[in-house]
């Protein structure tokens, strides 16, 4: 499951970019789950205490079930309902990303000179005109 | 009432727009032409902020300014002679007050106006065929308590000399505190609950307490909340004004567990833990001020820091990188090393300062370390330079490679670029 995440972590970044934030807060926290360390949590606890913070509080600030708390069938589910949307998330992500890939907006630029548009107007012959516009 | 900042040969006041020395609600029309393209990005938000709070509700605005569409069109298509005029029309012109410092086509003007508080935006295009297009808009002052507050703050902060209005980038920084501000007035509507109040306290707090504090005294006298609580949150935001909790925060979150390409998400666990604290204090846990009083000490103390937000610690980060990239320059491998991890702690996402500490620790003969951030600027490229992420990572794979056979001398000069 990390190794899954992690190889498609660029894409996952680029789809990032162009989800509303309440998303990319849900999916940074499917992602994060994966990639702090025992001890870069143990640093976060140290500095929490420092601030006068209680084990619960930084729990809660970082965003990770408690131990003790919370095992059990309560937290099982939690953990599988996780894997069952990381899993769906990843097959999303790929289907719209070769999706993209196929008949994406770089496949098939908007064209600045598109008749509609301001600049449709502007014809190559302009640019060699010599007349003023305003004789 | 005609008023200029600069001239008093024509007006009948000499005043800067940002600091209109006018009471609220006194003026049912207002035009302003070819004012906001010399003020700049930031400046015009504030100056059409102020213009809104002189304003009588339902008041009409005329605003004018070069339409830059028009004249870019017109450029292209013309002579030399009429380019010349086109040009002092889209720059000004190069004497005090009157050259032009920003542009505003119509969707930035639509919403700088609409976000400002008026409302019944209208659009006119002016002389398109001239050397002068010109873009109007006629709008109306929306009677709202909530921008009428914000107007009140951002005259306040510009009164008390708390913003610096030449720095940009400070300034948008704060508008997205403000942002927050005024939605928060808006859900409100006539009542501030407890909730909003605490919301308040907090968002403020975490950018700047000094700015909070400002904001309610502000909406003290909007009657949307009472003094008692007012006068508590002040208490609280005073507190953390005097333990420099802004720079506290700065130091935390270079105390924060190194994690390379996770600066959002770092800044938001160290946010998330603060809002606890601050909530804390809220409640009356006296020990919190006695531990940020203890963290105080040892934080940095060698330059100003008014806000905290990722813009700030980007800036620092960019600043301790110029710092260790001239000391690598000049052969100063301890000092480059010590301003490029800082700089690291303050972005954990900027390659150039993890690729030059990998050259610093080639020259300084700390080979694994130097394999380490390497490893990390090819995992920072591959999130961030998705399109030359194979160009880059060749690039760093080669110079790993070549640092194994110890031809160390080759990298002995700072990567300026990634380009």
């Amino acid at each position: 499951m990390i190794s899954i995440l992690q190889f498609f972590l660029p894409k996952i970044m680029m789809i990032k970019r162009v989800l509303p934030d309440t998303q990319t807060s849900m999916l940074d926290r499917l992602v994060n789950r994966q990639q702090m360390s025992k001890q870069q949590l143990s640093k976060i606890h140290q500095l929490g205490r420092n601030i006068g913070l209680d084990r619960e509080e930084i729990t809660a600030a970082i965003d990770r079930p408690q131990s003790g708390v919370q095992k059990g069938g309560l937290s099982n589910n939690r953990f599988f309902r996780g894997i069952t949307i990381a899993s769906i998330l990843i097959i999303a992500i790929g289907v719209i990303l070769i999706v993209w890939y196929f008949v994406g907006p770089e496949s098939s630029p908007i064209h600045t000179y598109t008749p509609g548009t301001d600049y449709g107007s502007i014809k190559p012959r302009d640019f060699a005109s010599t007349d003023s516009l305003y004789c | 009432m005609n008023i200029d900042a600069f001239d008093t040969l024509v007006a009948d006041q000499k005043m800067s727009v940002v600091d209109l020395e006018y009471d609220d609600d006194m003026f049912t029309h207002v035009d302003c032409i070819q004012v906001i393209e010399h003020l700049g990005a930031a400046k015009s938000i504030y100056a059409l902020s102020e213009i809104y709070r002189v304003m009588t509700p339902g008041g009409v605005l005329v605003l004018e300014t070069p339409d830059l569409v028009r004249s870019f069109k017109s450029f292209i298509k013309t002579n030399e002679a009429q380019r010349k005029l086109i040009m002092n029309w889209i720059y000004g012109l190069d004497s005090p007050g009157m050259s032009h410092r920003y542009g505003f086509p119509e969707e930035l003007l639509q919403r700088v106006l609409s976000e400002t508080g008026f409302e019944q935006i209208e659009i006119k295009y002016k002389d398109s065929d001239s050397v002068n297009p010109t873009i109007q808009a006629t709008c109306h002052k929306r009677d709202s308590k909530a921008h009428q507050i914000i107007s009140h703050f951002r005259s306040k902060l510009v009164a008390e000399d708390v913003i610096n209005l030449q720095e940009q980038v400070e300034i948008l920084n704060l508008e997205v505190l403000i942002y927050d501000l005024l939605k928060t007035l808006l859900t409100a509507g006539s009542t501030l609950t407890r909730g909003h109040q605490r919301h308040i306290l907090e968002v403020s707090a975490l950018f700047s307490p000094r700015i909070g504090h400002i904001f309610f005294e502000v909406i003290l006298d909007s009657e949307l909340i009472s003094v008692e609580d007012v006068q508590k949150h002040i208490e609280i935001l005073s507190q953390l004004q005097d333990v420099d909790f802004v720079r506290i925060l700065v130091y935390l979150f270079e105390e924060m567990p190194l994690n390379p390409g996770q600066q959002k998400e770092t800044f938001q666990t160290l946010e998330s833990m603060m809002r606890q604290t601050i909530n804390k204090l809220y409640l009356g846990d006296r020990t919190i001020i006695e531990n940020l009083t203890q963290m105080k000490k040892q934080t940095r103390n060698d330059q100003p820091i008014e806000y905290f937000t990722i813009g700030v610690l980007e800036r620092l980060a960019e600043e301790a990188l110029a710092k260790g990239i001239k000391s690598f320059a000049l052969n100063q491998l301890e000092d480059a090393e010590e301003h490029l991890l800082h700089a690291i702690r303050l972005n954990h996402d900027l390659i150039i300062a993890y690729w030059n500490i990998a050259r610093v620790f080639v020259q300084s003969g700390k080979l694994e370390r130097a394999i380490t951030c390497y490893s990390t600027v090819i995992d920072l490229v591959r999130v961030q330079y998705l399109k030359r992420s194979r160009e880059l990572q060749n690039r760093v794979e080669k110079e790993i490679q070549l640092v194994r056979e110890g031809r160390y001398y080759m990298f002995d000069e700072p990567v300026l670029s990634l380009r």
